[in-house]
């Protein structure tokens, strides 16, 4: 019989490196234990129950309620919740050229849609120009791409923008699109004040998760607090942030990890406004949260409730916001990409309708449902409708509006919603220990990615079913219309940017991107000379590439 | 007097040993044969097969990488044939973050060499779809 080597040490061998391992916590994380194993765990490690009764419920249920509309809003941020005003149902879409995501936008608001939701283009959301060589490929391809004001104008042709609101998924380079917005407006002659809607602006999630950073974090924060400032000026209406954990969900993280580092995320956002000067009150009620939607129906729910208590709690006790609107999270849900499956792309629409309810059920204020298509591509017209007609079947036969926050008072759910908190709690307590969110991003980083390998264990060995995927699959491919985009769309692009690029005054235009690098020296607000230098035909690609000469570049290295 | 059974489980426990002590690279210098082929194994979603110690080392790191401590205890060997058998292990470690646990059965189905060493691994989460492939089943 052969032989091997003996072993020459007795120590197991570590594999990663531990972070911050905290033994006296409760687990956020599901635990890898295989298909046989018969508990009941959710993504969270949270171990559920065969029965519920009142004794799960801890003490004093009625004061972590309170009424909604009221402290600490577990209920929901409105006295009525959808009884008076549904949520706003804004399908995120753009794609290809200007134009064309106009034709989107107009087919959406013609199916009732209430509110818009503007996909970018990875230069985009990169701050670089179409024609940049690095670009080449990209254009067009994740979104819209909007080079100039000129972009941002066809886009909304047409379409009032005092009679929308838009929601506007850009980070690194948001204060540049919203002042192209900005912009627009008062050529369509639409006041600043006027003007409703979202850039998500959240740059350290950016960091943690999705990647599309351009500048170091201190930099990156001084423009997300020089857009609070701006916006309390200028475009009162505007949500300023919408600090994200949908983008942490997607890499993996877990619903209780979602919470946790959202609001750590959100304490940090705060806690720069207030070292930049502004007072919690002026710029804490255009703070907005943006979350995902997962299938575990009864976990999302009690997820939004926790996050909702939670940051009441935050605000109020830690900040001393005083104003209710400064308590109250209102967030945006969309369901979870991630949760697609390429495979049997139908089943997609089941999921997406229990991610949606789910969300409704938790007093989401706004909602985007997925395409079944988009583990393929990005969504045909005919996907994108039955997204939205989800959201319609959801508010108008489902029940889940005539009532407010519908399970409230269940044995289970309120329980889930406690442990949510005292688990989040527990990792924004780490991250606290470890400085905050900005100075502990490998830390959270290091959180995600463990909880994501958890997910692809647990899906590989069966311990979590994925329908058509891992079990019932078939060995037929179901057929399914997709949308490709166009590759001469890029060449159009391409061709208009070069005639804007032409037909400038290159002299002005110099001397306001000038203007910029000398604010970006000193510790002006940038905004006042972004919008000058976009006023006189700069490209998102000039404007952000003075700022990455002057602020350097954000390297994960 | 052990039985030959008894013997290449006991020498099958001693390779997981040096799992537990050294990872891939005490595997790769002292069990597996460097031309090795490890299957991922059908019942794996996407899952790929690596050929090469070099190769086989640096895929479990990759999949080991968010992991603290992982031991592998083998539970059971069942011996195919003189170089072929079917081992049952539990898998025990922690997230390397969060501390959260791990504990699962795993099968490898073995090839071996004459000179000592594993020359083909394929693995399953399934009890039921490892005895098939071993043809026990």
């Amino acid at each position: 019989m052969p032989r091997a080597a003996p072993p020459d040490s007795s120590r197991p061998v570590s594999f990663g490196t531990p972070v911050a391992v905290s033994k006296d916590t409760k687990p956020t994380i599901a635990p890898v234990v295989g298909p046989d194993d018969p508990r009941r765990i959710t993504d969270s490690g949270i171990e559920i129950e065969r029965l519920y009764t009142e004794e799960d419920v801890a003490e004093n249920l009625d004061e972590r309620l309170g009424e909604p509309g009221e402290y600490p809003f577990t209920r929901g941020v409105h006295p009525e919740m959808y009884r008076s005003r549904m949520w706003t149902m804004r399908q995120y879409a753009g794609y290809a050229t200007a134009t064309e995501t106009n034709a989107r936008f107009r087919y959406l608001l013609d199916h009732n849609a209430t509110g818009l939701s503007m996909a970018f283009d990875l230069p985009t959301q990169l701050g670089r120009d179409s024609d940049d060589p690095l670009c080449l490929g990209e254009v067009g391809r994740t979104g819209v791409a909007i080079d100039s004001i000129d972009d941002m104008r066809r886009v909304f042709d047409g379409i009032p923008l005092d009679e929308v609101t838009t929601s506007m998924t850009i980070n690194a380079p948001a204060a540049v699109l919203l002042l192209m917005y900005e912009l627009v407006g008062e050529e369509q002659g639409v006041p600043a004040e006027k003007l409703g809607g979202t850039t998500q602006n959240d740059i350290l999630k950016e960091y943690i998760a999705r990647g599309n950073f351009i500048y170091p974090p201190g930099p990156a924060m001084r423009l997300t607090t020089d857009l609070f400032a701006y916006t309390r000026e200028r475009i009162p209406r505007w949500n300023t942030i919408s600090i994200s954990g949908y983008h942490m969900r997607e890499k993996g993280c877990s619903a209780v990890q979602e919470v946790g580092f959202t609001i750590a995320n959100g304490i940090a956002y705060v806690q720069a406004a207030i070292d930049a000067g502004l007072k919690v009150d002026e710029f804490a009620p255009r703070l907005a949260f943006f979350f995902n939607g997962h299938n575990n129906v009864f976990q999302e729910v009690a997820k939004f409730r926790a996050a909702r208590r939670m940051w009441a709690k935050i605000m109020r006790e830690r900040f001393g916001a005083e104003n209710p609107k400064s308590q109250m999270i209102r967030f945006h849900t969309q369901t979870g990409g991630v949760t697609l499956a390429a495979q049997q792309p139908e089943n997609n629409i089941v999921r997406v309708a229990l991610q949606g309810f789910a969300a409704v059920c938790g007093g989401t204020q706004s909602l985007h449902t997925n395409g079944f298509d988009e583990a393929l591509a990005l969504p045909t017209e005919r996907a994108a409708r039955i997204a939205l007609r989800t959201q319609q079947i959801i508010g108008h036969e489902s029940g889940a509006t005539d009532t407010v926050d519908p399970f409230a008072g269940s044995f289970f759910v309120e329980s889930l919603t406690d442990e949510i908190e005292e688990r989040a709690q527990g990792l924004i307590d780490k991250v606290e220990e470890l400085g905050g969110s900005v100075e502990c991003i490998p830390f959270i980083r290091a959180e995600v990615e463990e909880s994501a390998w958890s997910y692809e264990e647990r899906y590989k060995q069966k311990q979590d079913v994925v329908v058509g995927v891992n079990e019932f699959v078939t060995d037929q491919i179901d057929d399914v219309e997709i949308l490709r985009v166009d590759p001469k769309s890029e060449q159009e692009q391409l061709d208009r940017l070069k005639a804007y690029k032409a037909d400038r005054d290159h002299e002005e235009l110099a001397a306001k991107l000038e203007e910029l690098r000398a604010v970006c020296q000193g510790d002006g607000n940038l905004l006042h000379p972004i919008r000058d230098a976009l006023s006189a035909d700069a490209t998102i690609g000039e404007v952000c590439g003075v700022m990455r000469e002057e602020f350097g570049e954000y390297s994960e290295a | 007097m052990a039985t030959a059974r008894e013997n290449s489980a006991a020498w099958i426990r001693e390779l997981y040993e040096v799992w537990n002590t050294q990872g891939p690279e005490g595997m790769r210098a002292h069990v597996w044969h460097p031309d090795i082929v490890w299957d991922e194994g059908e019942t794996f979603p996407d899952a790929s097969r690596f050929a090469g110690a070099g190769r086989v080392a640096e895929r479990l790191a990759e999949r080991l990488e968010v992991v603290d401590t992982l031991e592998v205890e083998c539970v059971d060997y069942t011996p195919l044939s003189e170089a072929r058998g079917l081992a049952e292990l539990v898998v025990r470690g922690t997230g390397a973050s969060s501390g959260a646990p791990i504990d699962f059965r795993w099968w490898h189905l073995l090839e071996l060499a004459g000179e000592g060493r594993v020359t083909a691994v394929t693995e399953f989460i399934d009890r039921d779809a490892a005895r098939r492939a071993a043809g026990l089943e």
